[in-house]
């Protein structure tokens, strides 16, 4: 390699090789040693991962089993009393099944929204397709906030919706539609969107559609092709889809917390109060370790009914 | 290719209405900040810039925009970096841990943003190192590491290695080859991921509200405390230059896209 640098004659003067000594400079030298390209690339990714993922991990698992002292102070003395605390107490498992109640219905309900754009975009052949595509990753783009703050204004007792059904005399009275589990589920369905319909649409896509028309020969009406051969096809998108969903809506804190009513209280902002007003953390910890247990549970039982691998080679 | 179907298509119909309701929460915040009154009501009674000069006075909501501004540059420009040698490691080396560090990359991506915050918290916290602007740099350039990868891993899968052979065959270093060929290659991924990686952090406020002083409260952190006490038409100023600066910064990515 040193041999064929020295020869060739392309090379401008400023760079290697050093015209004195007839040796290149010793940290290109160094950037051919195999070993340290390797720690370049991996060092700052592992070091980064290490020290503010899985470090700052252990930290909350062993705050989780001390003691909140007087004035917020940690007592390290290890007991699983946050964790009693947390399964004995009824408002807890409350906020458990909220959670996974509202997460569930976020999962069903952008299914039901997404699926059908997504198979229009994947089976019409239009000029604009790709445009429609990027239009769908606009509201991805925009702040979730703003857009939470849309559907006050939007859902709001004086709000577009309860102003112009009463101006057309649909109703009477404005309607509760804010501050409620319609609401969290909504802002959540808009913002989770994109998540349930691009691996849809990349599935529908991939399919054959000689298989469709084959079941039509053969005598299969639209509806029944579609249940029979595209749908079943199309499962590898829906189930990625419904799993990032289902993921992405059980951890999340600011929907809930803007458009959410007293009763919709979320194990993210249980977690989050804990910290930021109770100055109790290792409560606060428990509930997030037992966030974490949850969501891994959740991913393992979804690899052994679905598979994961049948998902991610989609 | 199928003809158009002239007449109803429900299936065109109901994707319409998808799209209003995917846009419409956005549209009605850009028209409200022309609203002309102190409560928001519709409909709207006119047309004004009055929020927009109130917005233009208000030092407080302008630092934040500027500590947003200048921690999504940081955490972008960090997160480039490390994601871009990350993805190198990724894509090209046939080490064992390869698999596991693609996953653990992902992991920040799926985790809530609550955890993620109080996790980073408690461990600046053992260590004695103080909440501010370093420490969200830090978890901002880890959020948005993920995005980072998949965007240059992209580039760097579909890259035609022998155009790498034929610079070293004809005698370039591999620093040169990396400098003149590989480089100028991966770079539109590396700043489409740069640029996404800034979107990522200008919007994050789970983990942000337990990380930031009252001296580097970010935008999401004002408006979040907006939207909880009052509801000040400023938001709506806020928000619609958010938008602006959001959808704008990917539009100019994928003019990078485009041009390479």
């Amino acid at each position: 390699m040193e041999k064929a640098a020295l020869k060739a004659p392309a090379y401008r003067s400023d760079e290697i090789p050093d015209a004195a000594t007839g040796q290149e400079p010793f940290f290109i030298r160094l950037l051919q040693q195999r070993g340290f390209i390797a720690g370049v690339q991996f060092g700052p990714i592992v070091f980064w991962i290490f020290f503010f993922l899985l470090i700052p991990m252990l930290i909350i698992l062993f705050y989780s089993f001390c003691q909140r002292g007087p004035g917020g102070v940690i007592e390290h003395s290890f007991s699983l009393k946050n964790y009693t605390h947390f399964f004995v107490a009824p408002i807890y498992r409350k906020v458990l099944i909220k959670s996974a109640v509202i997460a569930l219905e976020v999962t069903l309900g952008a299914l039901l929204v997404a699926y059908i754009p997504a198979y229009y975009l994947a089976t019409v052949k239009m000029k604009n397709r790709i445009l429609l595509l990027i239009m769908l990753i606009v509201p991805f783009w925009t702040s979730l906030l703003i857009r939470n703050y849309s559907w006050i204004l939007i859902l709001g007792r004086e709000g577009i919706i309860n102003v112009y059904l009463m101006q057309w005399g649909i109703i009477s009275e404005p309607l509760q539609l804010l501050y409620s589990e319609f609401a969290v589920v909504l802002g959540l369905v808009h913002w989770v969107l994109p998540f349930m319909i691009f691996p849809i649409f990349s599935t529908v896509d991939n399919i054959d559609f000689d298989l469709v028309n084959a079941a039509k020969n053969l005598g299969a009406n639209s509806l029944q092709a579609f249940w029979r051969v595209t749908l079943p096809l199309s499962m590898p998108g829906i189930a990625g889809g419904c799993l990032l969903t289902f993921i992405l809506t059980i951890g999340s804190f600011v929907t809930p917390s803007l458009l959410g009513g007293p009763e919709d209280l979320m194990i993210t902002m249980v977690i989050a109060e804990r910290f930021l007003t109770l100055f109790d953390w290792p409560f606060g910890s428990a509930a997030s370790i037992i966030y974490l247990a949850i969501m891994i549970a959740f991913v393992l039982v979804y690899d052994r009914f679905v598979g994961l691998k049948r998902i991610l080679n989609m | 290719m199928k003809k158009i179907i002239v007449g109803f298509n429900p299936l065109k119909w109901v994707t319409v209405v998808v799209y209003i309701f995917i846009f419409a929460p956005i549209l009605v915040v850009i028209l409200m900040s022309f609203h002309p009154q102190d409560i928001v009501s519709f409909p709207m009674p006119g047309f004004s810039f009055k929020w927009y000069a109130k917005f233009l006075s208000n030092e407080n909501l302008l630092r934040a925009l500027w500590v947003s501004l200048t921690l999504g540059l940081s955490a972008g420009c960090l997160a480039g970096v490390i994601g871009t040698l990350a993805a190198f490691a990724i894509v090209r080396s046939n080490l064992r841990i390869k698999a596991a560090l693609n996953a653990v990359t992902f992991a920040p991506m799926v985790i809530s943003g609550v955890v993620m915050g109080v996790a980073i918290l408690s461990f600046f916290n053992a260590i004695g190192f103080p909440r501010g602007f370093f420490s969200l740099v830090v978890t901002h350039s880890l959020f948005s590491l993920p995005y980072v990868v998949v965007v240059v891993s992209a580039r760097l899968a579909g890259f035609d290695r022998s155009l790498e052979e034929a610079a070293m065959n004809l005698g370039a270093t591999p620093w040169q080859t990396f400098r003149s060929v590989t480089l100028p290659l991966i770079a539109p991924g590396i700043i489409g991921g740069m640029l996404l990686a800034f979107t990522i952090s200008f919007d994050e406020f789970p983990a942000t509200q337990f990380l930031s002083t009252p001296s580097t409260a970010t935008v999401p952190i004002r408006i979040f405390s907006m939207i909880k006490t009052e509801l000040n038409p400023q938001i709506n100023v806020l928000a619609t230059i958010m938008i602006v600066i959001t959808i704008g910064v990917p539009l100019i990515s994928e003019y990078f896209f485009r041009k390479k």
